[in-house]
C-alpha cells in the first residue's frame, strides 16, 4: 500500500496530549519564548480524565516549617513510604502557586454563598484542602487560554510513536519529534520538535469505563520503544468500586467519599473499618475496590454505597464537580437520598498510583529531549489511589516544571536537531499496517482476550509468582498469536489497534516488575510475600529496554533515606487483607477449581 | 451505552461529534438516500460499541436529544458473589 506523504509540522516544543499537564507545560513554554504545538488524539476540554472531574489539591497558604513537614508525613505514609521525598517537597511548595494561577485565569471553582472558595474534604487527607470545578469548563477555559496565546493546537491526532537522532529504537542519542495520525482521515503527520513532552496519561484496558477507553498508554509504550526508563510498573493495579447497581460507570469516586459516604455489605455491616482501621470508608481505591470483592468472595456480597446521610449542600458540590454523575441518576431514576447503590469492583492492569514514564524533579525522563507529565509518569510523589485530586495537582505542578525546561532546551539549540526519513517512513508504515491486512481479527477481540486473562480472580486478586508467570506467558501469547494479524478495515478501527497494541507491551511489562517485587506494598499485592518489607524494598523498580529485541533489563533505585527528611519505619508489616485458603496452597489448582464452583 | 439520538430535536449543530473521546458519532445528511430535507444534517452513531458511556454529549446537546444507558459489561470475576 502506498502511503501519502506526512503532514511535516516544525516546532520548537511539542506537547502530545492536552490534558491539564500538557496545557500547563504549553502555556509555560509560551510564556518564556518557545513556538509550542499541543497534538491531541481527541479534542482539548473532552479528553482524558480531566474532563470529568477537575480538583485540586490547593493549600490556603504557602506550606513551610513544620507545617510542611506535617503535609510530608501524611504523603510519605499513604504512599507507603516510596515517595520520592525531595519531589513532594517541591510538590507541596509550589501547588499553592499554580492553583493561584488557575484561579486567576477563571477556572470556575466551586464556591460558597459570599463568593469565597469552597475548600472541601477528600478521601485521603484528614483537613478539606481541596478546591473542585467542572472539569469540562474548566478544560475549556485554558482551551481558550491556548488559543489567545496563539498556540498551535492538532485535534483529533494520534501520535504513536518517537522519533530519535540516531534513527534507532532505543535511541543512544536523543529524541528529535514524533510521528502519528489523524484519526478520521488516517492523514500522517510528522511532527520535528527540540523537546516533546508527553501528557497521555494512564494506561488502562478499554472496559467501557468512562474516560478510560480513551487512554490505552501511547505515552508510556512510544517512550518504552524508544528506550526511556519506566519505574514503578509494579503498581499497575487499576482498581475501581464505581460500576454502579451493574448498570453504570462513573468517575469521581473520590468526591463521593468525600462527602461521607458508607460502604455496607449485604448484611449491612460497614466493612471498611476491617480492612483499613486508619481510613475507614476514606480509604485508597485500590483498597476499597478489594475489600468489596473479598466480601463478595467470602459470601457477603454484593455491597453497597450509603449517601442517604449525605447533606443537600454536598450533593449539589458533588454534581457541581461531577455533572455526568447526576446526569447518569436523572437517567436511572436514582435519588441518592433513598436508594442505597449497589456498587461492584474491579482490578486490571493499569496505572493505578505510580506506573510510568521514569522523571526527575523537572519532569525530564530518561532520554535527552524528552519529557513526561500526569498519569503517564512514574508519579514520584504516588498517591492517587490514596490521596484524591492530588494527582491533578501533580499535572499542574509538574507540567509548569516540564515547560520551563523544555523551553530552555528549545532556546540553546539553533537548528532543530536531524531526524532520520528513513525511520519515520518506517514507523508510518508499521502503525498502518493494519489497514493493508485481511482477516477477521478486530482490536475489539484482543481486548476481550486480555480481559480473560487479566480479570481472573487468582491473579487479580492473590498473585504469586506462579500466577504473575502463566499471566505474563497469556499476554505475550496475545501480542505474538493475535495482534499481527488485527485488521483495521477503517482508521477509525486503526486507532484501536494502535491502542491495543501499546496497552499490551504494557501489560507485559507491568507482569515482569511484579515478579521482580518480592514483597507486597500498596496495589501490589502478592500472596506468596504476604507483607510489607521495609528492610529490603524502599526501593523503585527500573524497567528499560535491553537492545532491540524483547529483551528487558531491570534496574532498582534505592530511595536515599539518608537525605529525607521524614524516616521509614523498618521491619515488616503483615497484611489487612485476608489471603483465603484456597488461594495459598496448590493455587494453580484451587484457583480453578474455585472458578468452576461458581459457575464461571 | 449510548443509545439513542432524537432526530426529530437534533439540530444538526456537531457538538456531539466533537465533545465524543472515542469518536463514536458522525454527523450526516439526514434520511440520505430517502432526502426528505435536502440540507438537513443530524447527528448519526456509528460505532455504537466503543461508547464508554461518559454522557459528555449527552451533557453538551443543547437540545437534550442524547440518551445514553446501561453500560457494557466489564470483564470481572468479582460481579460473582456467592
Amino acid at each position: 500500500m502506498k502511503l501519502p506523504d506526512p503532514t511535516v509540522i516544525r516546532t520548537d516544543v511539542l506537547v502530545v496530549g492536552g490534558g491539564l499537564g500538557g496545557v500547563r507545560a504549553a502555556l509555560r513554554a509560551q510564556e518564556l519564548g518557545a513556538d509550542v504545538t499541543v497534538v491531541e488524539k481527541a479534542v482539548i476540554s473532552r479528553a482524558g480524565p480531566m474532563t470529568y472531574v477537575h480538583s485540586q489539591f490547593a493549600p490556603y497558604k504557602l506550606l513551610e516549617g513544620d507545617e510542611l513537614r506535617q503535609w510530608m508525613e501524611e504523603f510519605v505514609v499513604g504512599a507507603n513510604y516510596l515517595a520520592d521525598q525531595e519531589w513532594l517537597e517541591v510538590y507541596l511548595r509550589e501547588a499553592y502557586f499554580r492553583v493561584q494561577e488557575l484561579v486567576h485565569m477563571g477556572v470556575p471553582y466551586v464556591r460558597d454563598e459570599q463568593g469565597r472558595l469552597k475548600y472541601s474534604l477528600v478521601r485521603g487527607h484528614k483537613v478539606g484542602t481541596t478546591l473542585g470545578a467542572d472539569g469540562r469548563a474548566t478544560m475549556e477555559v485554558l482551551r481558550r487560554e491556548l488559543t489567545r496565546r496563539r498556540v498551535r493546537l492538532i485535534e483529533k491526532v494520534m501520535v504513536n510513536d518517537l522519533l530519535t537522532t540516531d534513527g534507532r529504537h532505543p535511541t543512544r542519542d536523543r529524541i528529535c519529534g514524533a510521528v502519528g495520525f489523524h484519526v478520521r482521515t488516517g492523514e500522517p503527520y510528522l511532527f520535528l520538535a527540540k523537546a516533546v513532552i508527553l501528557n497521555t496519561g494512564p494506561f488502562y484496558p478499554k472496559i467501557h469505563y468512562a474516560y478510560v477507553d480513551h487512554c490505552t498508554g501511547e505515552g508510556h509504550a512510544m517512550a518504552f520503544r524508544a528506550g526511556a526508563e519506566l519505574a514503578g510498573m509494579e503498581f499497575a493495579q487499576y482498581a475501581a468500586w464505581s460500576y454502579f447497581n451493574r448498570q453504570f460507570f462513573t468517575p469521581g469516586q473520590a468526591k463521593i467519599q468525600g462527602i461521607g459516604a458508607r460502604f455496607v455489605n449485604a448484611l449491612g455491616e460497614e466493612f471498611m473499618p476491617r480492612y483499613d482501621p486508619i481510613w475507614g470508608n476514606f480509604s485508597g481505591l485500590f483498597q476499597v475496590a478489594r475489600a468489596i470483592a473479598t466480601e463478595n468472595l467470602e459470601g457477603r456480597g454484593p455491597c453497597f454505597v450509603d449517601m442517604r446521610h449525605c447533606s443537600d449542600e454536598d450533593l449539589a458540590v458533588l454534581y457541581k464537580v461531577v455533572p455526568t454523575l447526576e446526569r447518569a441518576f436523572k437517567e436511572f431514576d436514582i435519588d441518592p437520598k433513598k436508594d442505597l447503590l449497589r456498587v461492584d469492583p474491579f482490578i486490571l492492569i493499569g496505572t493505578g498510583s505510580s506506573s510510568g514514564v521514569r522523571v526527575d524533579l523537572w519532569s525530564r525522563a530518561s532520554l535527552p529531549g524528552l519529557f513526561a507529565v500526569g498519569t503517564c509518569t512514574h508519579l514520584p510523589i504516588m498517591m492517587t489511589g490514596i490521596s484524591g485530586s492530588s494527582l491533578s495537582t501533580f499535572s499542574n505542578v509538574g507540567g509548569y516544571r516540564a515547560g520551563e525546561k523544555a523551553a530552555e532546551i528549545a532556546r540553546q539549540m539553533a537548528h532543530h536537531p536531524p531526524h532520520d526519513p528513513q525511520q519515520v517512513k518506517e514507523l508510518i508504515a508499521g502503525f498502518c499496517a493494519p489497514l493493508s491486512r485481511r482477516g477477521q481479527t478486530r482490536p475489539c477481540d484482543i481486548w476481550m482476550a486480555i480481559g480473560e486473562v487479566t480479570a481472573e480472580a487468582g491473579f487479580a486478586l492473590f498473585k504469586n509468582e506462579a500466577r504473575i508467570a502463566r499471566t505474563r506467558d497469556r499476554l505475550r501469547e496475545i501480542r505474538h498469536m493475535l495482534l499481527p494479524r488485527v485488521t483495521a478495515p477503517d482508521v477509525h478501527e486503526l486507532v484501536k489497534a494502535n491502542e491495543v497494541a501499546n496497552y499490551l507491551q504494557m501489560a507485559e511489562v507491568a507482569c515482569e516488575a511484579m515478579l521482580a517485587r518480592k514483597e507486597s506494598r500498596g496495589e501490589l499485592i502478592r500472596a506468596d510475600y504476604p507483607y510489607q518489607d521495609n528492610d529490603d524494598w524502599l526501593r523503585w523498580i527500573i524497567v528499560r529496554r535491553q537492545g532491540e529485541g524483547e529483551g528487558l533489563s531491570l534496574s532498582f533505585w534505592d530511595l536515599p533515606y539518608d537525605r529525607y527528611p521524614i524516616p521509614p519505619k523498618r521491619g515488616k508489616v503483615p497484611l489487612t487483607f485476608p489471603i483465603p485458603e484456597e488461594y495459598r496452597v496448590a493455587p494453580e489448582a484451587a484457583s480453578e477449581r474455585s472458578m468452576e464452583r461458581r459457575g464461571a | 451505552m449510548i443509545e439513542s439520538i432524537d432526530l426529530s430535536l437534533c439540530d444538526g449543530c456537531g457538538v456531539c461529534i466533537e465533545s465524543c473521546p472515542t469518536d463514536v458519532l458522525r454527523l450526516m445528511e439526514a434520511g440520505k438516500p430517502w432526502v426528505v430535507e435536502p440540507r438537513t444534517w443530524k447527528a448519526v452513531i456509528v460505532y455504537p460499541n466503543d461508547c464508554h458511556s461518559c454522557r459528555l454529549c449527552a451533557l453538551d446537546c443543547h437540545v437534550d436529544a442524547i440518551r445514553v444507558t446501561h453500560a457494557l459489561e466489564i470483564p470481572s470475576p468479582f460481579l460473582v458473589h456467592r
